[in-house]
């Protein structure tokens, strides 16, 4: 989980329109997790894990950071 | 809504239906041992686990049953501790008490509506909140 000013975006939305409108139950059975899970997700209410981040990047065919990307706000000097 | 919601909402009404009964039958009877019968119902937090389909959960699921148990049990031993030294300093640390076996009964009986309902509340928020 992202500590304070950390951030995880995604890409989920544009990735499963650009694979012809993946539906979110379509891309939940392959990850192996529920639709209300990749909906979680996809709007940024919950991080997945490591091995379901991968997961999901695997189910485009595409690497982690394709799918995820970690914003870290730039340290107060 | 994620089937551990729906979980969650059968045990709040569960819960909240047992202390409603427990209400209505100590006002129709004003006896507090014969309404301490309302907590038998309590047993129909069991009925989803009769389902023949378990609903599918995964790690978002998992994350949440423990965040809203450790939630559940925060509460319950905050009010242990509230109970147990308010009643020492209520009555004085060496007073001898006669309890009634309803009392006994009823305690355990709430301890578990406290830990359901603080459970099922604590999941439906952050159900709720994604």
């Amino acid at each position: 989980m992202p500590g304070k000013g950390q951030v995880v975006r995604n890409n989920i939305r544009r990735l499963r329109f650009d694979a012809g409108e993946m539906t979110q139950e379509q891309l939940g059975k392959l990850a192996g997790v529920t639709r209300h899970t990749i909906m979680a997700i996809e709007t940024g209410k919950y991080d997945p894990s490591l091995l379901l981040a991968f997961r999901i990047a695997r189910a485009f065919g595409k690497g982690v950071e394709d799918v995820f990307i970690f914003d870290a706000e730039p340290a107060a000097s | 809504m994620a089937e551990l919601e729906k979980r969650a909402w059968w045990n709040l009404w569960v819960a909240v239906g047992t202390v409603a009964l427990f209400a209505a039958l100590w006002l129709v009877t004003r006896n507090v041992a014969a309404s301490t019968g309302a907590f038998g119902i309590l047993g129909l937090s069991a009925v989803p686990f009769f389902r023949f389909r378990q609903p599918a959960s995964d790690e978002r699921d998992r994350d949440i049953d423990r965040k809203s148990m450790l939630a559940a049990m925060s509460l319950f031993w905050a009010l242990i501790v509230i109970g147990v030294v308010g009643m020492g300093l209520a009555l004085g640390w060496n007073t001898l008490v006669r309890v009634p076996v309803w009392a006994f009964s009823g305690a355990i009986w709430g301890g578990w509506v406290v830990i359901s309902t603080a459970k099922s509340v604590a999941s439906i928020r952050m159900y709720r909140a994604g």
